[in-house]
């Protein structure tokens, strides 16, 4: 079946309209993702409006592609101008801007660049071959094993936010709190929707997601004003690409380590990119024979963050579509868009749609390659876009985020709750909460509620006690429990050796 | 001190918002509806009560508040203030633009208003704002084949 399957995605190439909107994909992706402050994730929920006016399948093609490199694009931002398109290339401007510093521009974008396409492609390979092992995986899950799937997955949303737990649980919770308006799947009872007809349905994402990401970006553009970049753009030429490209076969051990980091954080629901590529720079540092010269401009500090950047998508994306368990935000707006283009993600996906789950890990392959052979060429001309003065980028996105929430339901009432979720994402801000983890707490509440009132039925009260529930509860106290335990083990430490 | 201050009022919001969600949440009438809104909200009631006592906790240690110049923060705090009223107030003037005048006139409005209220120069700003009105109808109306709002100004006329 598996072989069956896999021979079915390859015909699906032969389709010049999948190309087409694969190509589409990965130019939005990587444009999106050099505009600092826009990114991946801006750029997916921008174009959610657009994609169901495409067929379903080319939808999700052009979704994956832009979210496979995006964060590419945010590299070349990030090494020459020393600003980060996206929240994971900061990893990689640590050393990428020194290089820069050091008239080595043009071999740290070749690093970047090496590394991030060839850990794109490399880890869709790792998730090829992982397929027969999550196929029977998948097929023990029942509803109570879900339950517990998406609880891990919430567990995570505390160690979104950087500075403390409780503010990203407590922005996961408000996120299932939110997906709770409108009728209830079991009773067809309505729940906080105070006789408004429109909530009925309850909160879409697309005005939930322009207003907690596109807009505050807007207005956080608008207050800083003048020019994005100061600083100058340094390229000698074609020749330091290529011998930055050498560099990551010459430290090939380090990127494949890298690699595997990437992609077994992608599996694990919650954690994302930023966790990936900084997880991987200190490993790098930590492994290296000289950890003194990183942060000064060496090469190592920017193929480990890179190598795990795109790497990251593919495990991510196998698990979202496997288990329906979004590894990151981006993969949970590309949950969303499945949901709402009719596609349920989960077991089925590994089964009966197996053909489709294929397509979309050899479209990552494909985008990659794409992706990388595009800022090869383009990448001294792609950089200037991040000079474009915020008073041009501003209005744009204003306009299209508007414009882009009207149009998903020509309602008007979509564009007020884009408007009140605009005043949540800056408040969210200023209060130091995690807008992914609400997100990630808004996709996986519905799950979570449709689950529960299925193994509750089917499996009684007591459905937690199945022995893969057990474990399942077992990982996610485990979770809680790391931290404090490593604490007190240090302070133990620190006790005796004092 | 601000900083300290302001998680407190935060984590002050969040209890008296749970509050009101779970008395909510116990008029509504059949247990599978409320059962998971009292659950959910009972747990972030629990974690912003555990935040504020640990934000307590550490406003009473003078090394963990002591952080930096008052004077300087609170002028930041006012400045980021000033900034995202701005940047709201143009959010929200563009969307009421488009509920009076629609899309195809609010937008080259809006576009030409802010550029100019950012010195841009004419020639620039009416390229600009002709491009963007140009590009989204083309894409909505003339590509995806959708209507966008006229405005209730301008909705009879168009009807």
């Amino acid at each position: 079946m598996v072989v069956e399957a896999f021979g079915q995605a390859l015909l699906n190439f032969l389709d010049p309209g999948l190309l087409i909107y694969l190509i589409a994909g990965v130019v939005t992706g990587l444009v999106f993702g050099l505009v600092p402050g826009i990114g991946g994730l801006l750029a997916m929920a921008l174009f959610l409006p657009f994609v169901f006016a495409m067929p379903p399948k080319y939808a999700f093609i052009f979704l994956v592609a832009v979210s496979a490199v995006c964060y590419t694009g945010g590299a070349i931002t990030a090494i020459l101008l020393n600003i980060p398109g996206q929240e994971p290339s900061v990893a990689t401007l640590l050393d990428g801007f020194p290089m820069t510093q050091k008239g080595e521009g043009g071999r740290a974008l070749g690093a970047a660049l090496m590394s991030s396409g060839l850990g794109g492609i490399a880890t869709v390979f790792i998730a090829l071959v992982m397929v027969p092992v999550i196929v029977p995986m998948v097929m023990a899950f029942r509803s109570a094993e879900m339950v517990f799937i998406i609880l891990m997955g919430l567990a995570f949303m505390g160690f979104l936010t950087k500075e403390s737990m409780i503010k990203g649980l407590i922005s996961g919770g408000l996120g299932l709190l939110i997906s709770l308006i409108g009728m209830q799947a079991k009773t067809g009872e309505t729940r906080f929707t105070f006789g408004s007809v429109h909530l009925f349905d309850g909160i879409a994402l697309i005005p939930l997601m322009l207003g907690l990401f596109a807009l505050p970006s807007a207005i956080e553009l608008i207050s800083k004003g003048g020019t994005i970049s100061e600083t100058g753009v340094s390229i000698k030429g074609i020749h330091d690409v290529w011998e930055g490209a050498k560099d990551v076969f010459r430290h090939w051990t380090l990127w494949l380590r890298s690699v595997i980091i990437g992609y077994i954080i992608g599996i694990v629901p919650g954690i994302g990119a930023t966790a990936a590529t900084f997880i991987a720079y200190g490993q790098a540092k930590h492994t290296s024979k000289r950890p003194e010269i990183f942060g000064t401009g060496c090469v190592e500090g920017v193929i480990a963050p890179e190598s795990a950047n795109n790497a990251k998508e593919a495990g991510s994306l196998l698990t979202t579509l496997a288990l329906g368990i979004p590894g990151s935000a981006g993969m949970a707006l590309l949950l969303g868009a499945f949901l709402m283009l009719g596609l349920q993600p989960g077991p089925e996906m590994m089964t009966k749609n197996l053909p489709l789950s294929f397509t979309l890990l050899l479209s990552l392959i494909v985008a990659n390659v794409l992706a990388t052979g595009i800022c090869f060429m383009f990448a001294p001309f792609m950089a200037k876009v991040a000079i474009i003065p915020s008073r041009f980028l501003a209005p744009f996105i204003i306009v299209i985020a508007i414009v882009g929430v009207y149009v998903y339901r020509e309602s008007s009432a979509d564009v007020v709750v884009a408007l009140i979720s605009t005043i949540l994402g800056v408040g969210m801000n200023i209060f130091g909460m995690n807008r992914a983890a609400l997100v990630l707490g808004f996709v996986l509440g519905r799950l979570f509620e449709y689950y529960l009132f299925i193994a509750i039925g089917a499996d009684g009260p007591l459905f937690f006690l199945r022995p893969i529930c057990l474990i399942l509860i077992f990982i996610i106290i485990t979770l809680f429990a790391f931290g404090p335990i490593k604490n007190l083990l240090q302070r133990k430490k620190g006790v005796k050796q004092a | 001190v601000k900083k300290n201050r302001r998680s407190l009022y935060f984590y002050i919001a969040i209890l008296i918002g749970m509050v009101i969600i779970i008395t909510y949440s116990l008029t509504m009438e059949s247990f599978a509806i409320k059962f998971l809104p009292i659950v959910i909200s009972g747990a972030v009631l629990v974690l912003a009560a555990f935040g504020l006592s640990k934000e307590i906790g550490s406003g009473s240690n003078p090394d963990e508040t002591q952080i930096g110049s008052e004077t300087s923060e609170g002028e930041e705090i006012k400045e980021d203030w000033k900034g995202y009223l701005f940047g709201g107030g143009y959010i929200l003037g563009f969307s009421a633009g488009v509920y009076l005048l629609g899309f195809i006139m609010a937008i080259p409005l809006f576009i030409l208003y802010y550029l100019k209220s950012h010195k841009t120069g004419w020639p620039a700003t009416v390229l600009y704002a002709v491009l963007i009105t140009s590009t989204i109808y083309g894409v909505f109306e003339l590509g995806l084949d959708i209507i966008l709002y006229r405005g209730v100004l301008f909705a009879s006329i168009f009807e």
